[in-house]
């Protein structure tokens, strides 16, 4: 007898981190998972990318260049052992469902072209002065179709070649980052338009620079060297990779958990 | 002694109200969302009046990604009504918790 049910698509996050001499990204992705399973309910798969690269980055925390191991991200589409994915950086903490909601439209891959710094006057949102919108791979979602699969081929294309596709989209900076690529990959497959269907209604909310300390109750208390903020429980983008990869960042979870846990009983 | 390095730490704790019912603001923007028979919409009071002042069960809407969407006009009403009230009471609430706190 045929089955003629409809199988369920399974759904699921992908955590790229992949370690460096100085920061243990996979400790980060892991107590981010928590909050994935937590805030998501979803199962979360960490992948350390085979095609890492080798970079370097500036860092807010000491100000000066680190190791960065970041290239991969095109390997999102085969990494994935799910039909629907949503794939992210082990910095970009979960506090929110926000990001399921997405998965109720029609997309083959949907990108944040959006950004929101909590403690920063507000950067530019172009790649250069004379170049394509930013885009941010910190965040996306993608169902495994023909058009995704040709999106993350083009990005490793552009990985491939990025010097010529640097000079040929006016990009200023020289690194080679996901988020350039992502946005020029996008910008050809879709006939040379930016196709705003493409990405999500909202942003991402960032933190640059030195962390103090964050503490989670209904909000969330950040504390940065100049400065105090409350801020909603929303994801959250952290660049202080020597916070995240302190002792704080388990009690903020463990925290967070705790206090749901609480508002559920009571 | 100076007051100084006393006034400098009380300025590095202090929180800008303004700053922290923007970001609030826009949260709760994002949490407006809502989907319905695959399209997205951001509830607003014009969307809600609109959908309740229309004559005919089944209508079609743009939706935030400018796809038509067909729309069960009760069925979207009621749930666009919750949302909205949900989230703008969560915004109210935490709102004026927000404008208590001028330190962390």
């Amino acid at each position: 007898m045929q089955n003629s049910a409809k199988s369920e698509k399974s759904r699921g996050v992908v955590i790229f981190a992949t370690n460096t001499a100085e920061t243990d990204y996979v400790s980060i992705a892991e107590q981010n998972a928590r909050l994935i399973e937590h805030f998501l309910k979803l199962p979360t798969t960490i992948v350390s990318a085979k095609d890492t690269g080798s970079n370097q980055r500036f860092s807010t925390d000491t100000g000066r260049f680190v190791e960065w191991k970041n290239f991969g991200r095109h390997e999102a589409y085969e990494a994935s052992p799910y039909d629907e994915t949503i794939v992210l950086d082990a910095d970009y903490l979960v506090f929110d469902n926000s990001l399921l909601g997405l998965f109720e439209c029609s997309f083959d891959y949907l990108l944040f072209d959006k950004n929101r710094y909590v403690n920063i006057d507000q950067q530019a949102s172009t790649m250069g002065p004379h170049s394509l919108p930013y885009i941010w791979a910190t965040a996306f979602l993608f169902r495994k179709t023909e058009r995704s699969r040709l999106f993350f081929e083009l990005v490793a294309k552009i990985k491939r070649n990025y010097d010529y596709y640097r000079l040929l989209y006016n990009v200023q900076e020289g690194n080679f980052r996901n988020d350039y690529a992502f946005a020029i990959a996008h910008y050809i497959l879709n006939g040379n338009s930016l196709a705003t269907e493409s990405f999500a209604p909202f942003h991402i909310l960032t933190v640059t620079g030195a962390v103090e300390s964050i503490t989670a109750s209904k909000n969330l208390v950040l504390r940065t060297p100049h400065k105090g903020h409350v801020l909603p429980l929303a994801n959250l983008h952290i660049m202080s990779k020597s916070w995240l990869t302190s002792p704080a960042l388990l009690l903020l979870v463990d925290q967070c958990l705790e206090n749901s846990t609480a508002t559920l009983v009571s | 002694m100076s007051d100084l390095p006393k006034i400098v730490e009380q300025v590095r704790l202090a929180t800008d109200f303004n700053v922290n019912r923007q970001i609030l603001r826009e949260k709760i923007q994002t949490d407006l969302h809502m989907t319905h028979n695959g399209g997205m919409f951001r509830i607003n009071p014009e969307l809600i009046a609109f959908v309740q002042g229309w004559p005919i069960d089944t209508l079609y809407m743009e939706d935030v990604y400018q796809n038509p969407i067909e729309i069960d006009r009760q069925v979207f009403l009621v749930t666009a009504q919750q949302h909205y009230h949900r989230v703008m009471n969560e915004w109210h609430q935490q709102h004026a918790e927000l404008r208590k706190i001028r330190k962390v």
